[in-house]
């Protein structure tokens, strides 16, 4: 499976783990997104995703004055999105330990089959 | 002002700081999402793309260009972020009533030396929505010509703008032969100039509310509609109409309004001049 359609899942719980965390504007959570190991990511993703955020009411934005320019536009956490972050939370690890004792049944069965023929 | 109007004016100055390279590539994404749908709501559209400079802006400030911090599908990014902008339906109507208007302005202008004002009321929708229909698909083409790779206008687009100011052209032409006299309506004289009189104050007053740069650009207008209002006034009474409808009075008209013209023109030349360098 490609990376960007397990990406597109998660995406939206991880955007909103950043926000919860600070407020932040459009380019400094692509910069947070990246830095926490989502190299691949563009703005471009990022901003549909921010509006749908918006509508669902999962976020909110303010206006606040910049230093260089007009004002700049925050996205804040509400509280419906802390609560989505923590259904977040919890459906990732119960997937996560899910997945990982597959990984790892995988893993024993290669073991023990080292030497024999898989298509048999 | 507006604040879709202050966002613009702030977008336009913000742009200059933008290196040549991520200025092309950012405007294409401006043009694209300006000629939406003329449905969609352009204070949330102008909002999202002055949120989208500031932040190229920084990706620039750190080495990052604006096709590597906004990605390699432009296009598809700006359709998608266009899909999720509401529709506001108010401008909407506000700008068909604007055509709706100067239709009616214009038709009765037209009728400035005839004795009654007539009004044919299904032509008038029909003007209306013609024009109207025109501005949208010509506007279609050029939303679908931004982001094409070849930069030069294709023979089919010059022929659907053909086909479209045509289509236009004959509709306006063919209109009288095919809409009834059933739906003119006769509006007296006096109706008819307190109509053009009370349109032409409320131009006036627009312009003067527009920010300092564009009101100069539409105020070259001003005289050549006041010069018309003039010209229905002078013809109602039957003391001037009569110099009005002489060889005299004529020339007087013509040379009135190539004079208004000129200056219009002059006026939108020194306005956008100045724009330029502001």
């Amino acid at each position: 499976m490609k990376k960007t359609q397990l990406l597109k899942g998660v995406l939206e719980g991880c955007v909103l783990l950043i926000i919860q965390e600070k407020e932040v504007y459009g380019y400094e959570l692509v910069q947070q997104l990246k830095l926490s190991g989502f190299t691949d990511i563009v703005g471009g993703t990022v901003y549909p995703l921010l509006q749908k955020l918006e509508k669902n009411e999962l976020t909110t934005s303010v206006k606040k004055p910049s230093k260089d320019g007009p004002d700049r536009k925050y996205y804040q956490i509400t509280p419906k999105g802390k609560e989505y972050c923590q259904e977040f939370i919890q459906n990732w690890q119960e997937l996560e330990s899910s997945v990982h004792n597959l990984i790892d049944k995988g893993g024993k069965k290669d073991d023990k089959n080292a030497g024999n023929d898989p298509a048999k | 002002m507006t604040k879709t109007q202050e966002m613009i004016q702030q977008n336009n100055e913000l742009r200059e700081q933008l290196n040549t390279e991520n200025k092309t590539y950012y405007e294409e994404i401006l043009i694209y999402m300006r000629l939406r749908d003329w449905l969609k709501d352009e204070e949330d559209i102008e909002s999202k793309l002055l949120e989208i400079l500031q932040d190229m802006i920084s990706a620039q400030k750190d080495g990052i260009s604006a096709k590597e911090y906004f990605g390699q599908e432009p296009k598809a990014t700006a359709d998608e972020i266009l899909s999720n902008v509401p529709i506001n339906w108010l401008d909407g109507l506000k700008i068909l009533g604007l055509v709706f208007g100067i239709s009616i302005f214009f038709s009765i202008l037209s009728n400035l030396s005839a004795d009654q004002y007539k009004i044919n009321l299904l032509q008038l929708i029909v003007h209306s929505v013609t024009i109207g229909a025109g501005v949208i698909i010509c506007l279609s083409i050029l939303k679908k010509s931004t982001f094409e790779k070849e930069k030069t206008t294709t023979k089919l687009e010059i022929l659907l703008f053909g086909a479209t100011f045509v289509g236009v052209i004959g509709i306006f032409i063919a209109s009288p032969y095919f809409i009834s006299e059933a739906w003119t309506i006769v509006l007296p004289k006096e109706a008819a100039l307190g109509m053009i009189t009370l349109a032409s104050v409320g131009v006036t007053w627009k312009v003067y509310s527009l920010p300092k740069g564009e009101r100069l650009l539409w105020s070259g207008f001003l005289p050549i509609i006041w010069l018309f209002v003039l010209l229905a006034f002078l013809n109602y009474f039957p003391a001037s109409s009569d110099w009005v409808q002489s060889s005299n009075g004529k020339v007087v008209v013509v040379t009135g309004v190539i004079l208004g013209l000129i200056i219009n023109y002059l006026i939108g030349f020194y306005a956008i001049k100045k724009m330029d360098v502001d």
